[in-house]
């Protein structure tokens, strides 16, 4: 289990509680800035830690480790990028593509007027 | 590794209708003839860990063609059209930009791939790549590279090794300022977007 999923999964538990991350530093007697640095994975907390944790939340916890993560589809990738970036948010054209690179493109119907349009559709969208 | 093989993954590259496939297919038969294994990076490798968003234009492959290696290619059927190798019947550009990858070897990662396989860039170093190439412009988190670098966060952030990413950033810090500042900054960029959209 990697830091961040970890991470997720306590900002997770500790929203169900009802309780800030504020609210839990005071419980643990540490920092709110302590815990947005174990929440956004960018510390791996120990097992005592993770146990002080879900004390201070109030709810029994489990971890469970040796276990791959779950694969992730290709369409749960492209889910993904699209909820923040949007659909076609990569126009292959704007790197002035060589003329082999636009053959290629062409032969995939990747048309400069595919990406143009999609860009003239989100700007009237926002 | 041998060149009927590579004649195999390319004929099967002919016919594929995926373009991302077709890429790696290609890459895949280079490798069956190529005396360096080439390594698949830049927009093909972020398609593979994006799920296929970014739309790359050519197959980047780190590596090496030799001069008495030209003929051979040429007899594969691809020709020699200004930096790239294009291969006409499956209708994919290569590149090779360099000869080794910027990152670390033991990451790369080798993939199945029709009756071959494909070695890619580690995710990580991927990442760390999109972040280098977002230092031209780090404070901006709509350059392509920033989006680059957030659509693969997005799309594996589970699968990214953070503290390598991390130590890698510390110690370009420490030895290279100029480049290793801005890299955090585009990092810290890209990293704030990421966890923003999680918490969605």
């Amino acid at each position: 289990m990697d830091a961040l999923t970890l991470g997720r999964k306590l900002a997770r538990k500790r929203q169900e509680a009802g309780l800030t991350q504020a609210d839990v530093a005071a419980r643990m007697g540490t920092t709110q800035a302590a815990i947005s640095k174990i929440e956004s994975g960018r510390v791996l907390p120990s097992c005592l830690v993770v146990d002080r944790f879900a004390r201070a939340i109030g709810t029994p916890m489990e971890i469970v480790f040796g276990v791959d993560p779950r694969p992730v589809s290709r369409e749960e990738r492209r889910r993904r990028v699209e909820r923040v970036l949007g659909r076609d948010a990569f126009n292959p054209w704007d790197r002035d593509p060589a003329p082999v690179e636009a053959e290629s493109l062409l032969a995939d119907g990747l048309t400069r007027e595919r990406f143009e349009s999609q860009r003239v559709t989100s700007s009237s969208r926002g | 590794m041998s060149v009927s093989r590579a004649r195999e993954l390319l004929a099967q590259a002919g016919v594929e209708p995926d373009r991302l496939q077709r890429h790696l297919l290609v890459a895949a038969a280079l490798r069956e003839v190529l005396g360096r294994e080439p390594i698949v990076v830049g927009g093909t490798a972020e398609d593979l860990y994006t799920g296929d968003v970014y739309v790359e234009t050519d197959l980047d492959l780190c590596g090496w063609v030799s001069p008495e290696e030209h003929d051979l290619l040429r007899s594969l059927g691809f020709t020699q059209e200004g930096r790239h190798w294009f291969h006409a019947r499956s209708k994919i550009a290569v590149e090779f930009p360099e000869t080794t990858i910027d990152g670390d070897e033991a990451r790369v990662v080798r993939r199945a791939v029709g009756s071959g396989i494909a070695a890619v860039i580690g995710v990580d170093d991927l990442y760390l790549d999109r972040i280098r190439q977002a230092t031209v412009d780090e404070r901006n988190p709509d350059s392509e590279a920033a989006r680059a670098a957030l659509a693969v966060a997005l799309a594996s952030y589970e699968e990214i090794d953070w503290r390598y990413v991390e130590r890698l950033i510390k110690e370009t810090e420490r030895d290279n300022p100029p480049l290793g500042k801005p890299m955090r900054t585009a990092h810290r960029v890209v990293r704030r977007r990421l966890l923003a959209a999680l918490k969605r």
